[in-house]
């Protein structure tokens, strides 16, 4: 039996902010009703509502019972998933396949940059043997850097170069100068994600005739390493090379079928690495390859990190470069498959990766 | 839909304190439980979903789907966590029902449950209280039970139930409970004890509340070409519904949710008079006057008929339509795995294997789930037949 093709129809999303003064309500309602707006659908059309959000990084327990107002979810089928929004998605196209529901409006934020994000991650970290050694999320990314040095090593001040020229392309990120400084070594300011706020709404459905300028998951996987730090391979990517891996044999493609990748990097290190397991790129390429747009053509993610809303992003700028919308960071020639990722937990543990491709 | 099924189900006996595991083990204790009964191997499992309700809060665990991941047999294998408050566990097993009905799993596990829900009531209420809004609501400190109490007094003032009503609920609950060897409060109760139990938000006495119980859930799902000739609970229907928590004309007796829910489950099993096809409910009871108030939202019975049931014993474990033979919510709420726990159960009756909570041949069973803001419902139709 074949299997049902799912579509992305709209996508919709606010401006990446530091310290943001809107509202979580307010920045979901922004990012809904562009996204029902590029598909011209309202939000009568959507029969599910698939949210991400963190209700630590909310500020409120259960926060989604709030937040659906702002997304028109009445007497809808509802799912929130505390992760990334691009897995809320995953989730949402598998309820498309299902035949359990036919059009999906997904959406994830956070204002990341107005909280302390570190006690967010410390806590997540096991409360007797980590938590109270001060670990937290840029520790474990220092400790994975580290480990990942003396593997035919590029300097991550190239690949910051190449993820510069394209960030200044591109309105929707934050700004902010970053420092030299070490923070943890040997990871310095400019190397360490920048927190910032935002949300992203997409829609998603199973008929194609009810998108303007389709654009058809071809492809998805997510891959969760272990909850236990000794039991990972010490550069903590083996739950990405899974996904990546899974996606492209699903579609039965190569990485060099993939016309352009928006990755969400949490350190230049990491793009290095996952470069080359992601086969990409020979990591020496990797900088030519971001000024020529096959790679993070955005600028990523390290420049503007929105926890929970990161991949989302990643999926409604890979969706635009699809349709062909002109953008100023778009990449340079048409594209017709783009691979997009988001990852969550600690240290990258959980990865979600999809291939996208334009639907004629 | 493709056809999918229920192969395998797993719990532990709930308790008001497990101090001998941690998170990672007490999930653990249920998923061996469900491979068990369903006759897999972990790594037959392909996928993995978690829920739980406000853990990070209440808990202090951010991320917890992640530090359970290897417990569920999830390492490097698509996994995530729901978060949709007292239906989380009806949404994972919902979630994993999606996934096998995608075409692109075949078998996949939920689990649910959280290791601190006992630790504490109080911590549980303030973790609820969270909940609401921090300027205007959140001072009263009312948490879940202020919510339960006035609609509890809606309720009676609307149908004509009465306390006695509620109470009687509490006594079949308990009596249920105490042939079901996971339940948490096993002991019987009398009307009166309940009615004279001391009073936390009246009406709402100490009897009339369920519980905080320590404990967790696992349940396997499956393809149609897995479930054939396996004991299995087929998934005929399945809905989850959500309204806002506020909005102008927002009634919360008339449980919208509840009632869409119900219908969309009901039409997607193809059961066009359930009050007939249904054998038994296991529904979510976190408060005694819920039972009364769930039966009429499912549309099992008429809008304030359920108390005359109730008087007639048509709800108990011998009656016309048994409800809650495990015991329900009212003996057993860990929160994270209580409305699993209602999937779980049917399953249970379906399959047969419910041993002396077994009510008798179940064809179909309804399962309810139910949270937020009164403002989230599940309801699931599990079937003998495909």
């Amino acid at each position: 039996m074949k299997k049902k093709d799912v579509y992305v129809a709209g996508v919709g999303f606010t401006p990446m902010k530091v310290k943001c003064e809107d509202t979580f309500a307010d920045l979901v309602y922004q990012a809904v009703s562009q996204a029902l707006a590029d598909c011209s659908l309202s939000i009568k059309d959507m029969d599910t509502v698939v949210d991400a959000g963190v209700d630590l990084l909310d500020g409120k327990g259960l926060s989604n019972t709030d937040i659906l107002a702002a997304a028109g979810c009445y007497l809808k089928s509802e799912g929130k998933l505390e992760e990334d929004g691009l897995t809320a998605l995953f989730y949402a196209e598998k309820r498309i396949k299902a035949g359990l529901s036919e059009n999906v409006l997904v959406f994830g934020y956070s204002k990341s940059s107005c909280l302390d994000v570190h006690s967010y991650f410390n806590a997540s970290f096991d409360p007797v043997l980590f938590r109270d050694l001060g670990f937290n999320e840029w520790v474990l990314l220092a400790l994975q850097a580290s480990a990942m040095k003396g593997n035919g090593f590029l300097s991550p001040d190239e690949v910051l170069d190449a993820l510069r020229t394209n960030v200044k392309r591109n309105p929707f990120v934050a700004s902010g100068e970053r420092s030299d400084e070490v923070v943890v070594h040997p990871l310095r300011e400019k190397d360490l994600p920048l927190y910032a706020d935002g949300a992203v709404a997409v829609v998603l459905t199973g008929d194609k005739n009810r998108c303007p300028a389709p654009v058809k998951i071809a492809s998805s996987w997510v891959s969760v390493d272990s909850g236990t730090l000794s039991l990972r391979e010490p550069s903590g990517l083996s739950s990405f090379e899974v996904a990546v891996r899974r996606v492209l044999e699903r579609a039965g493609m190569a990485p060099g079928d993939v016309d352009a990748w928006e990755l969400s990097e949490p350190t230049p290190h990491h793009l290095i690495r996952m470069s080359e397991v992601a086969g990409i790129c020979d990591p020496a390429d990797l900088p030519q390859f971001i000024r020529e747009g096959r790679v993070n053509p955005s600028g990523g993610a390290l420049h503007s990190t929105v926890l929970v809303a990161c991949g989302l992003y990643r999926l409604a700028f890979g969706s635009l470069y699809l349709r062909g919308d002109s953008l100023p960071f778009a990449p340079s020639v048409p594209v017709k498959r783009v691979c997009v990722h988001a990852y969550s937990g600690t240290g990258m543990q959980s990865n979600t990766v999809m291939l996208l491709e334009a639907a004629a | 839909m493709r056809k999918v099924a229920i192969i395998g189900t797993g719990q532990i006996p709930h308790r008001s304190r497990m101090p001998e595991v941690n998170e990672q083990e007490l999930i653990a204790l249920s998923v061996r439980e469900a491979l068990r009964d369903a006759g897999v191997e972990p790594g037959d499992v392909e996928a993995v979903v978690f829920g739980s309700a406000i853990t990070s809060i209440q808990d202090g665990i951010e991320q917890v789907g992640k530090l359970v991941v290897d417990s569920m047999c999830g390492h490097l294998k698509p996994s995530f966590r729901l978060q949709t408050g007292g239906t989380v566990g009806a949404s994972a097993v919902l979630a994993a029902v999606s996934l096998v009905a995608s075409g692109d799993f075949d078998i996949v596990l939920a689990a649910a449950g959280t290791v601190r829900a006992g630790a504490s009531g109080a911590r549980s209420q303030r973790a609820l209280q969270m909940a609401v809004d921090p300027i205007y609501t959140r001072g009263f400190s009312g948490g879940a039970i202020m919510g339960l109490a006035m609609t509890f007094r809606q309720y009676m003032e609307t149908t004509g139930a009465t306390e006695t009503h509620a109470a009687m609920c509490v006594v079949n609950a308990r009596e249920n409970a105490s042939r079901n060897p996971y339940a948490h409060l096993r002991e019987k109760v009398t009307v009166d004890d309940v009615l004279n139990s001391p009073p936390i938000a009246p009406p709402v006495k100490r009897l009339d509340m369920c519980p905080t119980s320590v404990g967790s859930a696992a349940v396997i799902v499956a393809s149609e070409n897995i479930a054939r000739g396996k004991k299995c609970a087929w998934v005929r229907g399945f809905f989850a519904v959500a309204e806002p928590a506020t909005y102008p004309e927002r009634n919360v007796l008339e449980a919208r949710c509840v009632k869409e829910a119900a219908r969309k489950a009901y039409l997607m099993a193809g059961l066009h008079q359930p009050r007939k096809e249904v054998q038994v409910v296991e529904l979510y009871n976190a408060c005694s006057y819920q039972t009364m108030h769930w039966m009429e939202a499912l549309l099992l019975c008429d809008a304030g008929e359920a108390k005359t049931l109730v008087e007639k014993g048509d709800f108990s474990f011998t009656g016309r339509l048994p409800v809650n033979p495990s015991g329900g919510v009212l003996a057993t709420n860990n929160g994270s795995d209580a409305a699993m726990l209602r999937v779980v159960e049917a399953a249970v009756q379906v399959m047969g294997k419910g041993g002396e909570r077994q009510v008798g041949d179940v064809k179909n069973a309804v399962a309810m789930g139910w949270g937020g803001a009164q403002q989230f419902a599940t309801v699931c139709v599990l079937s003998k037949e495909a």
